[in-house]
This record gives C-alpha cells, structure tokens and sequence, in this order.
C-alpha cells in the first residue's frame, strides 16, 4: 500500500465520478457520481493525513460524510416528487418544473 | 497478506465503478456502488482509520444506498423494468462481509500509523470542534424536517 496507489485511487474515484456526473442524465447517477467525487476527494485527504500523522483530516472527512448524507437526505426527497410529478428524473424535468 | 488484501479492495473499489459508469440497468449500477464504498471502508480501516471505515460503510454502503436503490426502484417501477432483487442483496452482502472482515483483523494490519484512538477523536470534536459539531447536528435536523416537508407537500 503505497501512497501513490492511495493517491491514484483517489483521482480515479474522482475522475470517474466528474465522468457520470457529465455524460449520464438521469438525477439519481448524477447524484451518486458527485458522492465518488466526495469520496475520493475524502481519500486524499485521510492519505495526507496519514502522512503528517493529523487528527483534523479525521475530523473533517467526519463531517463532510455528514453533510453529504444530510443532502443526500433531501435530494432524494426531491427525486421522489420529481419522479411522482412528472413521470422520469432527469436533469431536463428538473429544469421544466417551476418553483 | 495485507498487500494483498488492500490490492483487492483496490480493485473492488474501481470495479464498482465500472459498473456504475457502464451498466444500463439502474439498480444493479447503483447497487455496485455499494462495493465500491465497502472496499474504500476497508482501505480506510487499512490506513488506520478504522472508525471512519466503519462510518462509511454504515453509512453509504448501508443508509444512502438503500435509499437510492428504492428511489430507482420508484421510478424503474413506473417504467414496467423488473427487479432484481436477488442480485442487488448479494453484491451488497459480499461487500459488506468482505468489509467486516477486514475491520475485524484490523488490530493485526502492519498499516497501522495513526497515533489516535476514536476517543481521542470525539474528546477533540468536543474541544476544538464543538461549533462544527452543534452546526451538523442542526444541519441533519433541517434536512430531515426539509425532506418530509417537501415530500408530504400536495400540488
């Protein structure tokens, strides 16, 4: 386990997260695709954190799962009416519907 | 050994992805998902950060996505799709398996480097962080009052 292979990992997750955020459609892939990126951004810093031997990394990863979870909470609440108004949840459907 | 054990979550890990990015059907792509994050659990474990592996297992391979998997299967419903069930379990049965185990053996990992306990951890959050703390706490409190709100709301 080195930490180039740590840190490859990490921009693949986060690489192949960018790449179903922009090619795929629908909200639930594009939802998912930004929560790779979080979590290889989120392996990054706990491997820089190992290097310096850091409690804050472990602190902040802590948290961004937190508030990643909380808004995950709610983007699925939306899906949800998304998905009962108007049949499909794709990015175009959400840009139709008027507050 | 536990090279080897990291090189296999290494490659669980971008084979989920893989299968997110190119499988058509929606539940088994999301459902793969839980395999990549089980495996980074296990590679966070590796690291020596076993309690955030185990957060992130509880937490995306089990809570979020469990919720994805039944939103798609709302709207893989509404499109006559069927399911399957039976696949989507045992993926995310392997993959929490394989995790536990590796969180179990993990007093035995050479990987271990971090000098801090999980009790560490929560004396600094209540010290250093307790402002951040308190805001997510209330952060999770609004998002689940905002998500009944939005999803009892009538046209």
């Amino acid at each position: 386990m080195s930490v180039f292979s740590l840190f490859l990992l990490s921009a693949l997750l986060f690489a192949g997260g960018m790449a179903g955020f922009f090619i795929r459609r629908d909200l639930v892939t594009m939802l998912l695709s930004s929560e790779i990126m979080l979590a290889g951004a989120n392996l990054a810093l706990l491997t820089f954190a190992t290097m310096r031997n850091s409690i804050e990394a472990d602190a902040i990863v802590l948290i961004v799962l937190t508030v990643a979870a909380a808004e995950v909470a709610v983007a699925l609440a939306a899906i949800a009416v998304v998905v009962r108004r108007k049949e499909e949840a794709t990015e175009r459907t959400v840009s139709e519907m008027k507050g | 050994m536990w090279n080897f054990i990291y090189w296999i979550l290494f490659v669980l890990s971008l084979a989920g992805l893989g299968v997110f990015l190119f499988c058509r059907r929606e539940d088994r792509a999301v459902a793969s998902l839980a395999l990549t994050f089980a495996s980074l659990g296990g590679i966070f474990a590796l690291m020596g950060h076993a309690f955030l592996g185990t957060i992130l297992v509880m937490l995306y391979a089990g809570a979020v996505i469990v919720g994805f998997i039944v939103v798609v299967w709302l709207i893989v419903g509404k499109s006559g799709e069927g399911k399957s069930l039976v696949t989507i379990s045992s993926i995310v049965f392997l993959a929490v398996a394989f995790e536990v185990i590796v969180l179990l053996s993990w007093k035995k990992a050479p990987f271990k480097s971090i000098s801090f306990s999980t009790a560490e951890l929560g004396v600094f959050f209540m010290k250093d962080y307790l402002y951040l703390f308190e805001l997510t706490s209330l952060l999770i409190l609004t998002a689940v009052v905002s998500s009944l709100v939005i999803l009892r709301r009538r046209k």
